[in-house]
């Protein structure tokens, strides 16, 4: 495998938005274990922490627009880098948003009684953790191979969201007194699922920041690598 | 003794990283990976297929693990944390930065960070805590209600002839029940210290789970459960008597205790291969949510702390039970369906089969 060499302010770049990209993992992990262990003070972290991860992101932007006014030196692979940067950031930056909009639902939920329809919830969360991981992975890594395979994974949380989401809604008609909670869930799922997209996008910018071509528009282009 | 280091240095040092338990990362003032070894490689799941230079965003995007070495990269100073690491799966690691100082150089070179594994000591620590608390809540809840009832009486309800025999049988249950969790914190402690001599023999399970039957009968009857003993005849287990009692009878009572009126417990028996036998307590009765399963061995755990002072019990009988049954050389488990009941299933040795 090979790792993209970069000059010092590129590093320095690539060291920002990994670091952002490990921000959003520990506040999505974070807010997911407010939820499922019912664990408050995990979710007051998060909803604090998400200033600093703002922060971040005005940094990277600053630093990239200083690079590029500097484009001429760079040579194209490098340029790409810092373009690559520039759309993978907002989609880190809404994953952290995400997080902290599950860890408000958490808190709701959290102070009222436990909601049985659980089941489903704790393996998605695991899904989507793991799809997160596996897209920053890539990204560290620069691995083509695995945003690829990530990218396929997507599929297996959409079909767990409908799943979910039949569940939730057959619950509120069968017993309204889980209206307000099947409400909030339908919430976090929907979230969880825009997490998995974000992901996926990340993906995507791995395999532009690589090979140079975007498989953004041409949804089968995974499947011919070369 | 002279010892040249320089020839044996490198393989000196592989060897002593790769013997240490602790992660070790050593990094440049640009934050590049200068050495870590296996136990970091295992601490952070690396992959194998990294090659080249490395950089710590490469091996980590802990956030607090990279301040931490900036600030001892800026500062020069140690830094030492616990750092909780969320993720599918949950740790918390000891993480000690230093400053990498060389003879040579005026400033610092780099950072050298110790992570140690403390996951399982901060849970046990949990644990104990937790252990204390509750003892003290269960000692403290028999003795309020014995001293309310104890100032009554010597306010003047001693003479109340209507009253003050059902404030003493009320003190005397409390300090039963102060008495029973003594004795079970006594033997708990004999049994984990290993004072509790087991003296096995062959014990034909049929006939001394009838004998057993006349002892729960009482309980059985006042809470409508029916009890029954379906081990098949010529079942044999190899266990001390005293301790097989105890730990059937602490099975056989909390089934019946959390069972509903009408309810029913059946002790089940059989051999497992030649040098197992498997014997299954279950009954009907509210079952155990998965998430209470893990940890209702340990001391004092309470399921449901409102329904413990309705049902009794000191809180120490299961984490008895598996202390009885792991010094046999057993195993226990649990399967259990909220709403529909539990089975506890206890595995002990065989007696060994005639040659």
């Amino acid at each position: 495998m090979d790792t993209l060499v970069l000059d010092a302010p590129l590093q320095d770049l690539r060291d920002k938005v990994l670091l952002l990209g490990g921000q959003a993992e520990d506040a999505l992990s974070r807010a997911l274990g407010a939820l499922i262990r019912r664990n408050s003070p995990l979710a007051e972290q998060v909803i604090h922490n998400d200033d600093t991860i703002d922060s971040v992101e005005v940094e990277i932007d600053e630093l990239c627009a200083s690079l590029l006014m500097r484009a001429a030196e760079l040579g194209p692979a490098d340029v790409r880098f810092v373009i690559g940067v520039l759309r993978t950031t907002p989609m880190i930056e809404r994953i952290a948003d995400h997080a902290v909009n599950i860890a408000h639902h958490a808190l709701r939920l959290n102070d009222e009684p436990e909601f049985k329809l659980y089941i489903a919830l704790p393996h998605m969360a695991t899904l989507v953790q793991a799809l997160l991981t596996a897209a920053l992975d890539a990204l560290t890594q620069s691995d083509t191979a695995k945003a690829r395979q990530t990218i396929r994974r997507d599929n297996e949380v959409d079909l767990l969201y409908r799943r979910m989401f039949a569940e939730l809604t057959a619950s509120m008609t069968r017993d309204p007194s889980t209206v307000t909670r099947a409400a909030e869930l339908l919430f976090v799922i929907k979230h969880l699922e825009r997490i998995a997209d974000y992901a996926t996008n990340i993906c995507e910018q791995v395999v532009y920041l690589v090979e140079g071509r975007s498989i953004k528009h041409t949804p089968d282009a995974w499947q011919h690598p070369d | 003794m002279s010892f040249r280091l320089d020839q044996y240095s490198q393989p000196l040092l592989e060897a002593v990283l790769g013997s240490l338990r602790e992660g070790i990362i050593v990094i440049d003032r640009q934050t590049e990976v200068v050495l870590y070894n296996q136990a970091a490689v295992d601490v952070f799941n690396l992959s194998p297929v990294m090659t080249g230079p490395l950089r710590l965003i490469d091996i980590t995007r802990n956030k607090a693990i990279h301040d931490g070495f900036q600030q001892v990269l800026r500062e020069g100073r140690p830094f030492d944390t616990n750092l909780e690491i969320f993720g599918i799966q949950e740790r918390t690691f000891s993480f000690r930065a230093t400053p990498l100082l060389m003879p040579s150089a005026h400033e610092v070179v780099g950072a050298i960070g110790v992570f140690f594994d403390v996951t399982q000591l901060v849970r046990l620590e949990r644990v104990r805590r937790e252990f204390f608390a509750n003892l003290s809540h269960e000692l403290r809840t028999p003795l309020t209600s014995i001293l309310a009832y104890v100032e009554t009486l010597l306010n003047g309800a001693l003479y109340d002839q209507e009253n003050n025999l059902q404030f003493l049988r009320i003190i005397n249950k409390h300090a039963m029940r102060m008495q029973n969790l003594v004795r079970d914190i006594a033997d708990l402690s004999a049994i984990e210290a290993g004072e509790f001599k087991l003296d096995p023999v062959t014990i034909e399970l049929k006939g001394f789970v009838d004998n057993l039957a006349v002892l729960v009968a009482p309980e059985a009857a006042a809470r409508q459960v029916t009890f029954r003993n379906e081990v098949t005849p010529g079942v044999y287990v190899q266990a001390d008597p005293q301790a097989l009692e105890q730990i059937l009878m602490n099975l056989i009572i909390n089934a019946v205790k959390f069972n509903r009126p009408g309810g029913e417990v059946v002790v089940t028996a059989g051999f497992e291969g030649d040098t197992r036998t498997i014997i299954a307590v279950r009954d009907t009765g509210v079952g155990i949510e998965a998430k209470h399963l893990p940890r209702i061995f340990e001391r004092l755990y309470r399921v449901d702390k409102s329904r413990s002072q309705e049902v009794g019990g000191t809180g120490l009988g299961l984490a008895i039970v598996k202390h009885l049954v792991l010094n046999h050389g057993g195993d226990i488990s649990v399967d259990s369906t909220p709403g529909v009941g539990s089975e506890f299933r206890i595995r002990l040795p065989r007696p060994p089969l005639p040659s």
